[in-house]
C-alpha cells in the first residue's frame, strides 16, 4: 500500500513542505530510503525500526520503500524520523483509520520511540498554516514555538504512541493554546537593567539613546571601566519594544539556528548579541557545509554589541561591510544560496590606545603613533558606516557614590518611542526604517533644514573640515535628534549637538 | 678644504669600528687623513688595533675615498670635518666632538642664537600646545631651532618652526638619508629644505638604540639652550640635559603641575637648579643674555608667518584678560548662556561631561545637550577648540 505524510524542512530561513512517500510491497523484505538524503537522515532506518519494536509494533516482511519529495532538495537532519515510521506503519497497515490529510509531522525519535526537538519549528508551522493545513504534531519541546502561531492546530507530543493515538482519534489530546500577549506582557514588565544605574556619562547616554530612535551605529570609545559595556547592555532596553512581527521575524532565526528550547520558545525582548573577539567568520555571519544563521543574523533587529573592537580579526569585521549595507547577508554554497537577514545595530567599544589610559598621561605611556596604529587596527570602511562615535572618560569615585538622581530607561524609552512614530510615518512605503537607514542619494529629501541651519551647516563643515561622507552622517544624526524633539525641520542646534557624536577618529587616520 | 682631504676623512668615518678618538689619533699621529690613508701597514698599526686595521684594508678594497664621497654627495649631502672651517663653532667647543658630520641641508648659522626644544615622546595636550607655541614665536624672531626631529615634542616643535617659515635643524640617530621615524617623512623633507638634517653616523646607517645617547650630545652642542618641555622621572630627555650640563649649556625647562607624571623629570631639574620658564620673553632676554647680544637680531621673518603668530599670541594674551576682568572679546557681543559655559573652560582640555558638571555646580540651569551645542557655537565663534569631545578655550 502507498501512503503520502507531510512533513517539513528548511532550506534558509525559507520553510518548504516535504512529502514523505512511503510504500509497502510484496518482495524481498528490505527497507530503502530514496530522495536526496544526507547521512543523519538514512540513519532514520535504525532509529525507526527499534523505536517500532519497542513499543511493541513489528515492520512487517515487505517490501518498503521511502522517497522524500521534492527530491531535487537535499534533505538535512532529523525531523523526518516520526512522518517516516508513522507512513510505514500505515503503508504496512499495521495501524487504521489514520486522519493525515492536511496533518504535518515532524519529530526525532529515540530508540524508545520518545520524540525530541528539531530546529526550525516555527518557520515550518508559520508555513504550514499559510499552505493551508489544519493540524501540525511536533515535538513537545518544540510545542510553545509552534504554538506561537494562530489558526492552526499545533498538538505537542512526546511519544510515538501518542502520535499514533491522536492520528487514530483515541486520543483527547487537545491542541496547545498559549496567550502571546500575556507572555509578552511577563516580559516586558521585568527589564533588569536600567540607564539609572549609570551615573553621569551623559554623552554617551545621549548617543545610545539617539543610536535607539534612529538605529544608528554606534561607536564608543573609552578607558577600562568607563563603563562602555553598561552602555551597551541597556541600549536594548530603550528601544522600542518588539511587536509580534518582529519577534516572530527574529524568533524564526532563533528557530533555524537550534537556538529556542521549551524554556525559551521565542523571542519576546530584543537579544543582545556580545561575540567574544576571537570569533571566526562564520561564526559571526554564519557558515558550515549547510550554513547556519551567524551572530549577525541572530542579532537582527537587536544589538550586536562588539567589545575591543580592534582585536577582532580583520577578516571578520570586513565580512560585516555587505550585510550593515543590504541588511541581509548571503551565503553561497555550491548547492543553493542562503540567505539570513541581518539588520543588526552595531555598537562598538574599543579603548583608546593600547595601554586604555589616553589621554590621561599620567597613566599613559603610549606614543601618539601607537595611538594611531591601535585605531588603524579598526577598519576605515565599517567605521564609514557608524553615524555616532562617542568618546567616555573613566569615572571617579565621587561620581561612582553620588545619589544623584538619574534618568530612568523608561523616560528614554518614550521618547524613543515618539522619535521611532515619526520616522515610521515618514518612511511608509519607501523600504526605509528609520533615518539610520537612509542612503546618500535620500538624504536631501528627507533632512530638511531650516531657514539658517544651512549657514551652520556650512560652518560646521569648514570648520571641522568634514568629508563628503561625514558631511552626511552628520545629516542623518541631526535628523534622529530633530526627531526626538518632534520638530518636522532640522535646526541649527540639533546639528551642533550631532557634531559632537562625529566619527573623529576617522578625521584622524585620514588627516 | 682639500677634497682628497676632505674624501678620506669621509671614508675613515664610514668604517664602524673606527670611532672619533682613533681619527684623532690618526690625525696626530700623520698630519692629514690622505696621509694616514696612503700609510703602511706597519705606521697604522701603531694607531690602530687589530681588527681596526682588517677593517680599515678591507674598506679599502671595497672602495676609494674619492668614490664615496662623489656617492655620499650625488645624495645631495655633504661631509663636513672637524678641520673645515665651516664646522660650527659651538660644536667645536664641546668635549669630544664628532671628527665629522654628514648634512643633508645646511648648517646652523654661529652668530644666530639656536635653542634645542626637547621632551617626551609621548607628550601631553599642554606639551603639545607649548611647544607649539614657542616653536612659532621662537621661529619668528628667527631663532633657530634645534632638535632630534623623535616623535613628540621633537617633531611637534620643529614642525611648528617650519610652519612659522624659522629655521629648524634635526639632528639624527641615523644616517642623514634614513628617516626615523618613518611617518615623520613629510617633516624630514621640509626640514631639509629650510634648515638641515645632520648626523654623526655616516648615510645609511640604521636607527639603533645605541645611536640615540651620542647624538644628544649633538644637539645640545649645538644650541645655546635647551629648553626641556615635558619629560618623565627617567628619560631619554634627561641624557641630552646631562649632556648639556656637561658642555655648560644652559638648560631652561618648563614647568607643568606637581601632580603630572609628565613633568616629574623637568621638576627635578627645577631642584637641581634649571631657570623656570613660563613665557617666550623671558627665554628670549635669557638667550639675549647668553649670546651677548646688544639688540637681538630679530629679523623678520616672512611676513605672513609673523602674523599669523601674532595672531596668535593676540589669543593667548586675550584669553588671560577675559579671565582676570571679566569678558572682553574683541567686542563682541555674545549671549549670557555662552558666556557662562566660556566661564567654566580652562586652557586645559576637559571632558564635555567635566565641563557640564562644572558648569552645572555654578548654578546654571540646562540640560547637557544644550551645553553641547553651546560649546559648539563657541568654537564656531573660534572662542573654543576641541579635541575629541573634550574642550578648552582657544
Amino acid at each position: 500500500m502507498y501512503t503520502n505524510i507531510i512533513s517539513g524542512a528548511m532550506k534558509g530561513m525559507e520553510a518548504v513542505l516535504i512529502q514523505v512517500e512511503v510504500d509497502a510491497s510484496f518482495g524481498l523484505p528490505v527497507f530503502d530510503m530514496v530522495g536526496n538524503m544526507s547521512g543523519e537522515v538514512k540513519e532514520a532506518r535504525e532509529r525507526i525500526r527499534i523505536a517500532l519494536k519497542n513499543i511493541g509494533m513489528q515492520i512487517p516482511n515487505l517490501r518498503l520503500t521511502v522517497n522524500l519529495s521534492p527530491a531535487r532538495l537535499r534533505k538535512e537532519g532529523t525531523a523526518f524520523d516520526l512522518p517516516i515510521a508513522i507512513g510505514v506503519l500505515v503503508a504496512a497497515e499495521s495501524i487504521s483509520a489514520v486522519e493525515l490529510d492536511n496533518v504535518l509531522l515532524i519529530g526525532e525519535l529515540g530508540l524508545n520511540g520518545e520524540i525530541k526537538g528539531v530546529k526550525g519549528i516555527l518557520p515550518i508551522v508559520k508555513h504550514a498554516k499559510e499552505c493551508g493545513l489544519k493540524r501540525v504534531l511536533v515535538p513537545r519541546e518544540n510545542v510553545k514555538e509552534g504554538a506561537f502561531i494562530r489558526g492552526i492546530e499545533v498538538y505537542g507530543v512526546a511519544h510515538i504512541q501518542e502520535v499514533i493515538d491522536i492520528l487514530t482519534g483515541k486520543s483527547s489530546a487537545q491542541p496547545y493554546l498559549l496567550d502571546v500577549e500575556r507572555v509578552f506582557a511577563e516580559f516586558h514588565s521585568s527589564q533588569e537593567r536600567d540607564f539609572k544605574e549609570i551615573q553621569g556619562q551623559y554623552m554617551a547616554k545621549r548617543a545610545a539613546e539617539i543610536a535607539a530612535a534612529g538605529f544608528h551605529h554606534l561607536l564608543l570609545i573609552g578607558p577600562p571601566g568607563a563603563g562602555k559595556t553598561m552602555i551597551a547592555r541597556r541600549i536594548p532596553g530603550i528601544m522600542p519594544p518588539l511587536s509580534l512581527e518582529e519577534s516572530m521575524e527574529i524568533s524564526a532565526v532563533y528557530s533555524v539556528a537550534g537556538k529556542l528550547d521549551s524554556m525559551q520558545s521565542f523571542i519576546t525582548r530584543r537579544p543582545f548579541l556580545y561575540p567574544h573577539h576571537t570569533i571566526s567568520e562564520s561564526a559571526m555571519v554564519g557558515g558550515g557545509r549547510v550554513p547556519r544563521p551567524g551572530i549577525i543574523s541572530l542579532a537582527h533587529r537587536a544589538v550586536l554589541f562588539l567589545d575591543e573592537f580592534p582585536e577582532f580579526q580583520r577578516n571578520v569585521i570586513e565580512v560585516l561591510r555587505q550585510p550593515m549595507e543590504d541588511k541581509v547577508v548571503q551565503i553561497a554554497r555550491s548547492q543553493a544560496v542562503y540567505t539570513y537577514p541581518a539588520d543588526f545595530m552595531l555598537v562598538a567599544a574599543s579603548n583608546p590606545c593600547p595601554c586604555g589610559y589616553f589621554p590621561d598621561r599620567n597613566k599613559c605611556k603610549c606614543t601618539e603613533q601607537d595611538i594611531l596604529k591601535y585605531l588603524g587596527k579598526i577598519s576605515g570602511p565599517i567605521l564609514d558606516r557608524m553615524d555616532l562615535c562617542c568618546e567616555m572618560r573613566a569615572i571617579n569615585i565621587e561620581e561612582l557614590q553620588s545619589e544623584s538622581g538619574e534618568e530612568d530607561s523608561e523616560s528614554i524609552r518614550n521618547r524613543v518611542l515618539q522619535a521611532v512614530e515619526i520616522q515610521t510615518k515618514r518612511f511608509r512605503g519607501t523600504g526605509y526604517r528609520f533615518n539610520g537607514d537612509i542612503s546618500p542619494r535620500d538624504i536631501k529629501k528627507y533632512c530638511r533644514l531650516e531657514e539658517g541651519a544651512e549657514t551652520v551647516l556650512h560652518k560646521l563643515y569648514e570648520k571641522l573640515k568634514l568629508s563628503a561622507r561625514s558631511y552626511h552622517r552628520l545629516l542623518k544624526v541631526s535628523r534622529t535628534i530633530a526627531d526626538l524633539e518632534g520638530c518636522a525641520l532640522i535646526s541649527g542646534k540639533h546639528i551642533k549637538e550631532a557634531a559632537c557624536y562625529r566619527m573623529t577618529i576617522l578625521e584622524e587616520l585620514e588627516g | 678644504m682639500d677634497r682628497t682631504e676632505l674624501a678620506a676623512g669621509a671614508w675613515f668615518h664610514k668604517i664602524n669600528s673606527i670611532g672619533f678618538r682613533t681619527m684623532f689619533q690618526l690625525m696626530e699621529r700623520f698630519g692629514s687623513m690622505q696621509e694616514a690613508y696612503e700609510a703602511t701597514e706597519k705606521a697604522l698599526l701603531e694607531v690602530l688595533s687589530g681588527r681596526q686595521f682588517s677593517a680599515v684594508k678591507a674598506a679599502k678594497y671595497a672602495m676609494h675615498p674619492k668614490d664615496y664621497l662623489e656617492q655620499v654627495e650625488e645624495k645631495g649631502i655633504r661631509y663636513i670635518c672637524f678641520y673645515d672651517d665651516i664646522y660650527p663653532e659651538k660644536l667645536k667647543n664641546i668635549p669630544d666632538p664628532p671628527f665629522g658630520v654628514f648634512v643633508k641641508g645646511s648648517l646652523p648659522r654661529g652668530e644666530v642664537p639656536a635653542v634645542a626644544m626637547i621632551g617626551s615622546r609621548a607628550c601631553s595636550d599642554y606639551g603639545r600646545n607649548v611647544a607649539e607655541v614657542f616653536a612659532g614665536e621662537l621661529a619668528a624672531k628667527g631663532v633657530q631651532i634645534i632638535s632630534g626631529m623623535a616623535r613628540g615634542i621633537d617633531s611637534i616643535s620643529q614642525a611648528a618652526c617650519v610652519k612659522a617659515g624659522g629655521q629648524t635643524y634635526a639632528v639624527l640617530g641615523s644616517g642623514v638619508d634614513v628617516c626615523y621615524p618613518e611617518e615623520l617623512y613629510r617633516l624630514y623633507t621640509d626640514i631639509s629644505k629650510s634648515g638641515g638634517i645632520i648626523s654623526s653616523y655616516a648615510p645609511g646607517m640604521e636607527p639603533l638604540a645605541r645611536n640615540f645617547p651620542p647624538r644628544n650630545r649633538i644637539i645640545s652642542g649645538l644650541s645655546d639652550v635647551v629648553l626641556v618641555i615635558e619629560s618623565r622621572k627617567k628619560s631619554g630627555t634627561l641624557i641630552t640635559v646631562d649632556m648639556a650640563l656637561e658642555q655648560g649649556k644652559e638648560v631652561a625647562v618648563i614647568p607643568g603641575r606637581i601632580t603630572d607624571e609628565l613633568s616629574k623629570g623637568c621638576h627635578e631639574l627645577i631642584k637641581q637648579g634649571a631657570t623656570v620658564i613660563s613665557d617666550v620673553e623671558q627665554l628670549l632676554e635669557l638667550l639675549q643674555d647668553i649670546c651677548k647680544l646688544q639688540n637681538f637680531p630679530m629679523k623678520s621673518v616672512q611676513s605672513e608667518n609673523v602674523h599669523l603668530e601674532n595672531s596668535q599670541s593676540e589669543n593667548i594674551q586675550h584669553g588671560y584678560k577675559s579671565e582676570s576682568s571679566g569678558i572682553h572679546l574683541n567686542n563682541r557681543e555674545i549671549s549670557p548662556e555662552l558666556k557662562s559655559i566660556l566661564g567654566v573652560l580652562d586652557y586645559e582640555y576637559a571632558e564635555a561631561e567635566k565641563v557640564y558638571e562644572k558648569w552645572l555646580q555654578q548654578g546654571n540651569k540646562g540640560s547637557f545637550q544644550e551645553l553641547l551645542t553651546g560649546l559648539m557655537d563657541l568654537e564656531l565663534m573660534d572662542l573654543c577648540k576641541s579635541n575629541k569631545n573634550r574642550f578648552s578655550i582657544r
